[in-house]
């Protein structure tokens, strides 16, 4: 009886010990296997893109000949890859985590897919390594954080043409003169400023008559002059005069009445 | 009472065996004058999209650099920002390329027989080591 009590008792003990070494066997294997495989690696790799995201702030290929576009600023570029990976070993289990992170190419996408004009630039690289060693979890993360600058060469501005209607395309159709109608358009405005020069014109005409008219003023006032003159002429005293002065021999300046 | 005072040692052990360590780096390229990119593709002089030929790359170079810290990461052993704008010019300028392109970087990190006693040990250092390789390119 002793015996069976005692084989039962070393049968559980044989039991309990296999459990817990068989645990901590786990635990080694998964932490060989973190030693071994190396995997806390990651990479930043954008190759898939077709637009440029420069580390630098230059992405233009010098040229003596030109000076490089203008580059704004308009947006802020964030992304991260990242690899982490857990093992928990408790008892007679162990469990195991990978965790994968990689959302460069798609921020940079969403940010610059698809506009020719736009680029990430300035980028910097925070790569960051962490370790935790909790006696029954370990735990590693490798990360690559990257932080830029989306930037954009500035278009230039254009007006959009007038869309065509369906109404507009059947006129069209109907009345061939819509061309000429569209010139007609053009010539009125032309018209327009044609009309304001004329007026212009006008005024100076206007100017030129006024001054005709001062000078057909002088020409009276020449006019006058001559007239005063004949006045003088008509003095005919002065005949009269020299008739007085005829008597015989006596001086001139008697004067007789006539 | 006397139960809880038999575990203070054991976690007290427990408590010493546990911590973290690692290691950061930035890196940065800021004064290099010829584009730099993560793609084949560059702007040429007027703004439009130019990708480098296959034809155009004339040489593939590797940078790297490992970083140290001690101390659960709290002291740092070596210059946490690394600029690679010296040595990207003179990779250029050696071999007449006028774009660095298709560049990519990778990270690793300590593996674990070193980060493991580097967290119960924070006298040992632990480390990350980055890497940066890129294609010259001669573009007309």
């Amino acid at each position: 009886m002793k015996r069976i009590m005692n084989m039962n008792s070393t049968s559980k003990l044989t039991r309990q010990w296999r459990r817990i070494s068989g645990g901590w066997l786990y635990g080694a294997a998964a932490g060989m296997t973190m030693v071994f495989c190396g995997c806390d690696t990651t990479t930043y790799d954008m190759h898939q893109l077709d637009q440029p995201v420069v580390v630098n702030g230059n992405p233009f290929l010098n040229s003596p000949s030109a000076p490089a576009p203008r580059l704004t600023a308009v947006d802020e570029y964030d992304a991260e890859v990242g690899f982490s990976q857990m093992v928990a070993s408790a008892g007679n289990g162990t469990s195991s985590q990978i965790t994968k992170k990689n959302n460069a190419q798609l921020v940079a996408f969403s940010k610059i897919g698809g506009q020719d004009n736009r680029l990430i630039r300035n980028l910097s690289f925070d790569a960051d390594f962490k370790a935790f060693n909790g006696l029954m979890v370990l735990a590693s993360h490798i990360s690559i954080t990257v932080t830029g600058e989306v930037s954009e060469i500035p278009r230039p501005v254009v007006v959009p043409a007038p869309k065509v209607t369906v109404a507009a395309k059947k006129v069209a159709r109907v009345a061939s003169t819509v061309t000429t109608n569209t010139k007609t358009v053009a010539l009125a405005t032309n018209t327009l400023t044609m009309t304001n020069k004329t007026v212009t014109l006008t005024v100076s005409t206007v100017t030129t008559t006024t001054n005709t008219v001062p000078l057909a003023t002088n020409a009276v006032a020449t006019t006058t002059t001559p007239v005063t003159m004949s006045t003088n002429t008509v003095l005919v005293p002065a005949t009269t005069n020299f008739v007085s002065a005829k008597p015989d021999g006596a001086a001139t300046n008697q004067i007789h009445s006539p | 009472m006397k139960h809880s005072l038999k575990l203070v040692p054991f976690v007290g052990v427990l408590m010493w065996l546990c911590g973290c360590a690692g290691s950061h780096c930035r890196i940065t390229a800021n004064s290099v004058q010829a584009p730099v990119s993560c793609t084949a593709c560059v702007f040429d002089a007027t703004g439009k999209i130019r990708e480098a030929k296959p034809e155009e790359l004339v040489q593939h170079i590797k940078l790297s650099r490992t970083n140290w810290s001690m101390f659960w990461r709290g002291v740092p052993l070596n210059q946490t920002d690394w600029d690679i704008s010296q040595d990207i010019n003179d990779k250029l300028k050696a071999n007449s390329g006028n774009a660095l392109v298709n560049v990519k970087v990778n990270a690793n990190g300590a593996d674990l027989l070193d980060w493991y006693f580097a967290a119960i040990l924070p006298i040992i250092p632990s480390y990350v080591h980055v890497s940066i390789e890129g294609d010259v390119a001669r573009m007309p």
